[in-house]
């Protein structure tokens, strides 16, 4: 039945390489597999074998489908790292270890971004993302955690739409990208920072200085919503506690 | 298609995917956030992977502004968290599903049993139905008959 599937697949001309398939099942087994304890965040032993060995799978089928070279290897160890800290951003049920998994993933992304002649954007990405954004999130995370593990942090709200939902948009992502008709690569004619600072400068200088300006917006907002109201809630109960002892006073 | 562009497009589809599963199914309000970034992280990779095969900057200068987008996005997200958190102390997300827009009557238990808990917050009006022309049924905390 297969592979009279797969020979009409060739037939009509759609390239679907094998890796295509295989990260579709990576997709399909590894997400099954997190939410395998449907309602619960920790997996049985059981599944995290399968879902290891469905991960080795995909990607040995990725390795052996493409053409080997160094940019080749490294993209790929590039991308599998970033798909394995993916699984455990959304895995773990430490709150803090899913918020180091995601500092990995961002830099997997940046050494993605080198590879398709992106430096300075890897660079700021590092800075901003990995650097500023991260630590700001540990810091919240340890100004709320208790020491022990909440239940919120246990459980899963939507398990199966999750799931459903995760298969639906990666299918469809995936079916796309191998539809996909792009016309023959260029490569880059000049420099390739300043390419990037002469085109912010002419053509989107608008866009930049609407970024500064929401950037302004949002710090001030920030300070403004995160401001304790605590001092006046307690200023009100010491007036009214003032009013009524001096109503006490006079009335005895 | 090269198999540079094709590859990289695949990455960011999966972090897109993984970033709605992230933001599905998990109830740590961080988290959620997170998974958002993580979402954000997908389409600037998308815009990379597209402007380094056409060999254009364009790309690069979306990522820039993603970048940009998403600082302010966690800037205000973990503003609002420590403001919510002085008020339960808790990052439960499903505590807060009366913020919603839909009926109060539909509002789950748990979160009828904490606003009667916590007496002193006032039920607010749902969003996006006008109080003058529509009659809203509001569900009242429960208050304790005085005592004769």
């Amino acid at each position: 039945m297969i592979p009279i599937t797969i020979a009409q697949i060739t037939e009509r001309d759609i390239t679907i390489a094998p890796w295509h398939i295989a990260v579709l099942a990576l997709g399909v087994i590894g997400l099954l597999l997190i939410r395998a304890s449907f309602g619960q965040t920790k997996p049985t032993p059981m599944t995290t074998v399968g879902g290891f060995v469905a991960l080795t799978a995909a990607f040995v089928i990725n390795v052996i489908s493409i053409p080997w070279g160094i940019e080749q290897s490294l993209l790929v160890t590039f991308g599998w790292l970033a798909v394995v800290a993916s699984i455990a951003f959304v895995s773990f049920r430490t709150p803090v270890y899913a918020a180091l998994s995601f500092t990995a993933i961002v830099l997997d992304v940046c050494g993605i971004y080198i590879l398709n002649t992106s430096p300075f954007l890897a660079a700021s990405t590092m800075i901003v993302y990995a650097g500023a954004t991260i630590i700001i999130f540990l810091f919240v995370l340890m100004f709320a955690q208790r020491s022990h593990l909440q239940a919120y942090d246990l459980t899963i709200s939507l398990p199966r739409f999750s799931l459903l939902a995760g298969l639906a948009l990666f299918s469809g992502l995936l079916y796309s990208i191998s539809e996909l008709n792009l016309s023959e690569p260029k490569p880059l004619t000049e420099q390739k920072v300043e390419a990037l600072g002469k085109l912010m400068f002419t053509d989107y200088l608008w866009s930049v200085e609407i970024a500064g300006v929401l950037l302004l917006i949002a710090a001030i907002a920030a300070i403004l919503i995160a401001q304790d109201h605590e001092p006046d809630r307690l200023l009100e109960a010491e007036v009214t506690k003032t009013t009524h002892t001096q109503w006490d006073g006079a009335k005895s | 298609m090269t198999p540079l562009t094709q590859q990289t497009l695949m990455v960011g589809a999966l972090l897109f995917t993984f970033g709605l599963v992230g933001f599905l199914s998990r109830r740590n309000l961080i988290l959620i956030f997170l998974s958002v970034e993580l979402m954000l992280a997908g389409v600037a990779t998308n815009f990379i992977a597209f402007g380094s095969h056409y060999g254009i900057a364009s790309g690069q200068l979306f990522a820039i502004l993603i970048l940009t987008v998403a600082s302010c996005e966690a800037a205000i997200a973990l503003a609002m968290v420590v403001a919510l958190y002085r008020r339960k102390s808790t990052l439960d997300v499903e505590l807060w599903s009366d913020l919603r827009e839909t009926a109060p009557e539909k509002s789950k238990p748990t979160a009828k049993s904490e606003s009667s808990k916590h007496a002193e917050y006032p039920v607010l009006t749902p969003a996006g139905i006008d109080p003058l022309t529509t009659k809203v049924p509001v569900t009242l905390p429960d208050v304790p008959a005085p005592k004769a």
